[in-house]
Order: structure tokens, then C-alpha cells, then sequence
């Protein structure tokens, strides 16, 4: 939210003022601006993560940190419908899940085809009446799990897509995929992955162009190092 | 027909006889068709069951798995040209009828 045309002498009353409804000012220049995400699992049909709480904990830490070379967008989406476009942010987390048949606990399939139906890059074909799952295609948005009518599809593995790199603005790129499958571990990267960008970027120079500099291993290697 | 078409409902449940209540939901909407599933499993005994018709896309792909979340249980479901034949049990949580 923007308010134009406040004069210099009213910042401070308006700053206040703000603060008594409980919101902040937002971050601007070479700093960690505010995190942007979809509603996530807890209101969305389709997410997979809860992004609520991964934006709170990133935001409670890092938000309007200063000293970095650029500014630092971060974007987190519920799942690979990627509504917050996590791939045009410096880091982006995207909730994801891959599928496994498991009939325990008394689900078991009634070979309806559901699955198969609704997966968007035809991951899925019944043999024999059970769903074969081609794990090299799937692009684990869950979609199947979540259409089963006897919940015999659940996550093997669950998470979030890490991107690094992307932006927008006069030349825009879409990030590249860091990690798969991070959980706990997610905000212990952006640790990292801030840690790494702070100690080998020019100034003025985005994490996108770091990366195009040193290439992305170069990079993988230097967070992989960092301490936290 | 391919493979996968073949292979499909031959794991299908059979009930225990006795009336099969029936509802054709071809052409309802969602919410509405789950809104009614949901008012006529409320009115049958636990155990009974319901077969409705589904369209494909949307009502097929949130009816029966909204009818599972609510405790019930899909003992088949089958394509049938470009809807659905679907049965439902209704299951033995009570609510609040
Ligand atoms: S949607 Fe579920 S019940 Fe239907 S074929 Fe797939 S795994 Fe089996
Ligand atoms: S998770 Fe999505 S892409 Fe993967 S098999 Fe299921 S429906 Fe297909």
C-alpha cells in the first residue's frame, strides 16, 4: 500500500499513527523488502504449504534488514500454480508434494481414474487397475492426492521448490531451482543464502546477477559453506 | 479404449443388496451438487448407500472427495461416457440430524 504526497515534516505523526493500527513502513533501497505469499493451505484448495507461517518467520527475522548490496524480494507460493510467482523473486518457495500409492489404514483404491483424469502432465496411468506414477514427469502439485476419493494417494515427500535469482524490472529472469523438498531447514537457507549473496556481491549487483557472474554451483557451494 | 480405460472399476466394491437410493446431479453446479449429496446422505442410516451422476471436471473431482472428508466412504466410482457413476456409503459419523 502507498500513500502519496506525505510531507517530510508529517512522517514521524504518520509513521506513529500507523503504528497504532499495527502496521509498519514498508522497505525500500538495498534492503529485505516485504515477503509476499499466496494464502497457502490453510484457505486455498489447491496448496500444499503453509505459507502463512513460513512468510511469518522469515518476516519476523529479516524484514527491512539493511547492509544488503541490492534489494531482496522474497515470494512464497502454497503450490505450483505459483500464483506469487516465486520464480520472479531473489528467493522463492513453492509448496509441493509428491504422490505415492498407499493403501493402509483401509484406503484402498477402487481404480476410479480420478487421479489419472486430473493430473495436468499425464504423470499417472492405471495398470492393472492401480495408479503407476512416472515420478520424471510429475511436477508435484499434489493434485492427485488431493482428488482421491479414498485418500489412497498421500505425500511420499513434501516441501517446498527453492528458487534463486529471479527479478523482473528492465531485465527480468526467472529464478533457478536451489533445493527440492526443504521443510524445516527453510529458514536456516535464507540464513545462507543471505549470508553467501551478502559476502560475493558487488554493490548494486541482484542475486540474479551474482549468479549470472559465478554460476550457480559456484554459488550452491558458497551457501553450503556459510556458517549459520 | 486403452489399457488404462480397461483397467478401470475392476476393484469396484459390491453393497449388501437392499434399496440403492439414486440422485442424477448431471448438470448441477458446484456447490449445489455436493450441497444436495450431502442433505440426502444426512436423511439415509449409517451404512446405506447413495449412488449419484456426476459431470466430469469440477463436480467430479470435489463431490466425492468432499463426501469422504465428511466421513463417508466411495465404494465405487466409474466413467460413464462424460459423467460419473458414483457410490456412496454413508458413513457412521452423526450429524447433528
Ligand atoms: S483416484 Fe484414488 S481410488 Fe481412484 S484410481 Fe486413483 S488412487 Fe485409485
Ligand atoms: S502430483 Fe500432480 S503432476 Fe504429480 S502425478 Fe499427481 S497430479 Fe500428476
Amino acid at each position: 500500500m502507498e500513500i502519496p504526497f506525505v510531507h517530510l515534516d508529517n512522517l514521524e505523526t504518520v509513521a506513529e499513527e500507523l503504528d497504532e493500527v499495527g502496521l509498519k513502513l514498508g522497505a525500500c533501497g538495498p534492503r529485505f523488502r516485504v515477503i509476499t505469499a499466496c494464502q497457502g493451505v490453510s484457505i486455498c484448495n489447491h496448496g500444499l504449504g503453509d505459507t502463512e507461517s513460513l512468510a511469518k518467520k522469515i518476516d519476523e527475522r529479516y524484514y527491512g534488514r539493511s547492509g544488503l548490496p541490492h534489494k531482496f524480494k522474497v515470494g512464497i507460493a502454497g503450490c505450483p500454480n505459483a500464483c506469487i510467482k516465486p520464480q520472479e523473486n531473489d528467493l522463492g518457495f513453492m509448496g509441493v508434494a509428491q504422490p505415492i500409492l498407499d493403501e493402509s489404514n483401509g484406503a484402498e483404491c477402487i481404480s476410479c481414474g480420478i487421479c489419472e483424469d486430473v493430473c495436468p502432465v499425464k504423470a499417472i496411468q492405471l495398470v492393472d487397475g492401480k495408479p503407476q506414477i512416472d515420478l520424471t514427469r510429475c511436477i508435484n502439485d499434489g493434485k492427485c492426492i488431493n482428488s482421491c476419493p479414498t485418500g489412497s494417494l498421500r505425500p511420499e515427500r513434501e516441501g517446498w521448490t527453492v528458487f534463486v535469482g529471479g527479478k523482473f524490472g528492465k531485465h527480468p529472469q526467472l529464478g533457478w531451482v536451489f533445493d527440492r523438498f526443504v521443510s524445516e531447514e527453510a529458514v536456516e537457507l535464507v540464513e545462507r543464502i543471505l549470508g553467501a549473496y551478502c559476502r560475493l556481491a558487488h554493490k548494486r549487483e541482484r542475486l540474479g546477477e551474482l549468479i549470472n557472474r559465478i554460476g550457480l554451483e559456484k554459488f550452491r557451494e558458497a551457501v553450503q559453506s556459510e556458517q549459520v | 479404449m486403452n489399457r488404462s480405460e480397461e483397467s478401470r472399476g475392476v476393484r469396484s466394491r459390491e453393497t449388501d443388496g437392499g434399496a440403492i437410493h439414486y440422485m442424477d446431479l448431471r448438470g448441477e453446479i458446484c456447490p449445489m451438487n455436493w450441497v444436495k449429496t450431502k442433505l440426502r446422505l444426512e436423511e439415509l442410516d449409517p451404512g446405506e448407500p447413495l449412488e449419484v451422476l456426476l459431470d466430469e471436471g469440477e463436480p467430479i473431482q470435489n463431490v466425492p472427495r468432499s463426501a469422504r472428508s465428511e466421513g463417508h466412504k466411495i465404494l465405487n466410482l466409474k466413467r460413464e461416457g462424460s459423467y460419473y457413476r458414483v457410490l456412496i456409503e454413508r458413513g457412521h459419523l452423526s450429524h447433528g440430524t
